[in-house]
């Protein structure tokens, strides 16, 4: 299959600073591409690369077609004017991208449906909560009908619930056929949005790879436990003599139990606890190996 | 419709600001009010006059009384000290400490009157002074009428005397004008011409017959030659014919002697018996023989006889021959004479008429010489004549220049005398026409303070909305779309175009309508300038607003540039105070063209063609500003990235 976007061998220096070294990529129409990494390792300059605002002063980008009418690109900030209307922000933009007046009336309707922004349109952008700000900054970025959307961290400072949104909505622009590359420092999102990832350090690709290879890369999981009272050391060493669990850590009165296979292990957790009398307030699984892969890179 | 899309949404978020709003739409029009009520009035109200005199001179409390009736409030101090004070204090905008009494009615001596005044306030102490002085001047005129009476007393007895001059020299000029006409009529210009025309015939008459004589002289040596060769011919001849017959005649006598000797031979003058005797025995044969021996002799005699007469015609015939040959030799030497004469002839008159050639040229040279030398003394005379002419009209024009002089003295003393003495103190009575109508003061205030408005609201305007665009989260959206710098370069301007010209359009209306503002003789021209000084002070905005990056130093800067551009704009100092090369500011910045250009079309009522130099000074600005901003849009990018 042929990328839609490849990168062969790209750095981007600006002024004196390196800030990407000889990035290679392959992207493929349809995915949903992710890019993680801490803070200040150069995922934003490689979005802003990718779609053609920065050059490269090394190697190439190959994109399926050089149009900047392909990318849609959604900051992390919120690119759009606080002081116009949803549907002002979203006409100015779509005169912007050369749209004909009917085009932008027809794409505003749907993409306003699409992340339910419908009833808000004569708001305000400024009084619009966290969420829907978000998603009208998408809904800008879409505007033009991109094959390519760009995501740069789309959940930062949303809550949870606006996160799930969120996800839900990248998930739904993915199945109308738009291949989406986001960047995200929060892995449990990448690992769940994301058939592809790429770990970004020091402006250079450690690790690119599919989340279903994660599961033979992955040594363990990790099941968040909150009990009360919170007897954890006899429960713990319970399940490790049992081989329930591999090893185990208590941090500030929760537990973190690590195991091969959580699904089973979550029964012997929560018989174990009823045994000891313990009450379980709280229970996670995390799919830790993404985390652990990324601790190790940091490393 | 980038362009239209760009624009809507500036002015959108701008009219959602109700600060921003409220000040560039209302704070314009307070301003229009305020100076609009206060300076409805061109009097100087509440202006306090300190004044130092003595109270025993009448002049100075005429004057002060005057100046008391022109809206000044005045303040009389008890000495100049305390009057220079109270200017120190502030309780004066000014002193004026007057000369004693005593001293200033002396007419003597010229006498100071002292303004102490505060330079600090610099508009108002010209003013000031001006218009006390206008009063004092006044007062001064008077006291000068007196002397200039005395003073017109004696031109008068000047002007008297000077028309006996007059008439004196008119009497001088009249005896040099009629010399002159006698030089005048003298006639020096007579011609020494001296006919050489019969001498000249005289010496070509000479010339043909010296032709005719030669001619003659050739032709005739050329005939008596040709004579002379005839007769060499004929001599030629003659010796030869004559030759001829003396051979012939030898052979004559030759012949002759032959036929002697045959005859004698034969013997014939006796017969010889013996020659017959051989037939004398025949006789017939002897008579025969004796016949034919007869027969002979008869014929050798014949023939003897014959050539003798031959011989004797041929020596006539020589003779003849020889006299003909005397005859030549005689003519050839007359011919000889003949040429010789002819020549000594011809070389006698040759040398003659040579000889008369030469005496009339002589005398023709002589003649020419004694023209000449007689023209050259007829020029000398003429050139002298000249000068004595020049002199004297000269003598006569200085005559005429010093009378007419002496009358033009006469008659402005004349004049003089006639003039009032008060209106030789104030020769001239002055009256301010002002080049435009007359109106109130805040109508010549309205130029300035639309451009005072077009450099605050266009460079403020400009810098905030270029600089908002940048802080604002948006920008990135902008950038990364496929519009073009240019495209948000000139949406932002005109933007502030749109706003500013709106704004200022609004005013001229409010101007004109309430205030009774002249808007000139085409308003149109006042649009097209608005636009031009807009684009300008936009464009200074713009640049500010690209190159700085926090809204507070843009914003500082915007402040500064526009206290920089007014100061140095003549409303707060003169232009011509200002030194360079501080003046440089003056010539960069568009203020002081749009305020001129301004107050040429609204207060004086110009058309667009006494702008020009303005219009062509801000164009040029307007392109070098333009190049500024595209640059500076350019490296505020590369910060932005």
């Amino acid at each position: 299959m042929e990328p839609i976007i490849k990168l062969n061998n790209v750095s981007v220096s600006i002024g004196q600073k390196k800030i990407l070294n000889s990035i290679n990529l392959e992207i493929f129409r349809g995915e949903v591409f992710g890019i993680v990494g801490p803070s200040g390792h150069g995922k934003s300059t490689l979005l802003r690369t990718i779609i053609g605002f920065l050059k490269p002063t090394q190697g190439t980008i190959r994109v399926e077609s050089g149009d900047r009418q392909l990318f849609g690109f959604a900051t992390q900030d919120n690119s759009f004017y606080p002081e116009l209307t949803v549907q002002e922000n979203i006409r100015y933009f779509g005169k912007i991208y050369n749209l004909k007046d009917s085009e932008i009336e027809k794409n505003m309707e749907s993409m306003l449906k699409i992340v339910q922004l419908e009833n808000h349109k004569n708001m305000l952008s400024k009084n619009l909560s966290g969420g829907m700000q978000r998603r009208l900054d998408i809904v800008c970025a879409m505007i033009h009908n991109p094959k390519i959307l760009i995501l740069d961290e789309p959940t930062t400072g949303l809550d949870p619930m606006l996160r799930k949104d969120m996800w839900h909505l990248i998930t739904t622009l993915n199945s109308i056929g738009t291949t989406i590359i986001l960047s995200s420092h929060m892995l449990d999102e990448v690992e769940l949005l994301c058939s592809r990832v790429a770990i970004l350090k020091n402006g250079t690709t450690r690790y690119s790879f599919s989340i279903s290879d994660l599961k033979y890369m992955s040594p363990t999981q990790e099941i968040h436990l909150i009990l009360f009272p919170g007897q954890y050391e006899p429960l713990a060493e319970h399940l490790k003599s049992n081989s329930i669990i591999s090893h185990y850590r208590i941090e500030k009165g929760e537990a973190y139990l690590y195991t091969q296979d959580a699904s089973t292990a979550i029964y012997w957790v929560l018989y174990a606890a009823k045994e000891m009398n313990e009450r379980v307030l709280d229970l996670d699984i995390n799919q830790m190996s993404l985390q652990q892969i990324f601790e190790e890179v940091q490393k | 419709m980038k362009l239209l899309a760009i624009i809507r949404k500036n002015i959108t978020i701008l009219l959602r600001n109700r600060l921003s709003t409220s000040l560039i739409l209302l704070g314009p029009i307070a301003l229009l009010v305020l100076i609009g009520v206060g300076f409805n009035t061109n009097s100087p109200l509440g202006i306090k006059v300190g004044v130092y005199a003595d109270k025993n001179s009448e002049i100075t409390n005429d004057f002060i009384a005057k100046l008391g009736k022109t809206n000044f409030t005045i303040e009389r101090y008890e000495s100049e000290q305390k009057c220079s004070e109270s200017v120190i204090k502030g309780r004066s905008h000014l002193c004026i400490a007057f000369p004693n009494a005593k001293n200033g009615s002396s007419g003597e001596k010229r006498q100071k009157v002292k303004f102490y005044v505060d330079y600090s306030r610099y508009n108002l102490v010209w003013t000031l002074i001006n218009r006390i002085n206008q009063q004092l001047t006044l007062a001064s005129n008077e006291v000068s009428i007196d002397l200039t009476d005395d003073l017109l007393n004696s031109v008068k007895s000047n002007y008297i005397k000077l028309q006996e001059q007059q008439e004196s020299i008119k009497s001088i000029q009249s005896g040099i004008d009629s010399i002159n006409t006698q030089l005048d009529s003298l006639d020096l210009g007579y011609r020494f011409n001296f006919n050489t025309t019969s001498m000249d015939r005289l010496l070509a008459e000479s010339g043909n017959s010296r032709q005719k004589i030669q001619n003659f002289r050739d032709s005739t040596i050329s005939d008596l030659d040709d004579s002379q060769a005839k007769l060499d011919g004929l001599q030629a001849q003659a010796i030869h014919t004559r030759a001829m017959l003396d051979e012939q005649n030898s052979k004559l006598k030759q012949t002759r002697k032959v036929m002697q000797k045959a005859y004698d031979t034969i013997n014939c003058s006796r017969i010889d018996h013996q020659d017959l005797s051989p037939y004398i025995y025949n006789e017939d044969l002897f008579f025969q023989k004796m016949a034919e021996k007869n027969s002979e002799c008869s014929i050798l005699l014949t023939t003897i006889n014959q050539l003798n007469e031959y011989i004797a015609a041929n020596e006539q015939q020589i003779q003849a021959i020889d006299q003909l040959l005397e005859g030549i030799q005689v003519s050839k030497a007359k011919i000889s004479s003949m040429k010789e004469k002819t020549d000594a002839a011809h070389k006698d008159t040759m040398e003659s008429l040579y000889y008369a050639d030469a005496n009339i040229n002589l005398m023709k040279s002589q003649l020419n010489n004694a023209s000449n030398e007689l023209s050259e003394k007829q020029i000398s005379l003429g050139t002298k004549m000249g000068g004595i002419k020049s002199s004297v009209r000269k003598d006569s024009e200085l005559f005429a220049g010093m009378e007419a002089d002496i009358g033009k003295s006469a008659d402005q003393l004349r004049k003089i005398t006639d003039i009032e003495p008060s209106s030789i103190i104030n020769p001239f009575t002055t009256t301010i026409q002002g080049v435009a109508t007359e109106r109130k003061a805040y109508e010549f205030m309205i130029p300035i303070l639309f451009a005072i408005l077009i450099t605050f609201v266009g460079i403020l305007s400009a810098s905030t909305l270029v600089i908002k665009e940048k802080k604002s989260k948006a920008l990135f959206r902008n950038l990364i779309s496929p519009s073009n710098d240019i495209t948000f370069i000139i949406g932002t301007y005109l933007t502030c175009l749109i706003v500013l010209v709106g704004q200022l359009l609004f005013l001229l209306l409010i101007a004109s309508l309430v205030l009774n503002v002249s808007l000139g003789t085409n308003p149109l021209n006042i649009l097209w300038l608005i636009i031009l000084s807009c684009s300008a002070f936009i464009f200074i905005g713009m640049i500010i607003g690209y190159i700085f990056k926090t809204e507070e130093i843009v914003v500082l800067t915007a402040v500064c540039i526009i206290a920089l551009t007014i100061f140095f704009s003549g409303i707060i100092l003169p232009l011509e105070s200002i030194k360079p090369p501080l003046n440089i500011i003056t010539s960069i910045s568009p203020f002081s063209s749009t305020s001129q250009a301004m107050n040429k079309l609204m207060i004086l009522g110009q058309d667009m063609q006494a702008i020009g130099r303005e219009i062509q000074d801000l164009s040029i600005k307007l392109a070098a500003l333009a190049i500024l901003v595209v640059a500076t849009y350019k490296i505020g990018k590369k910060n932005v990235i």
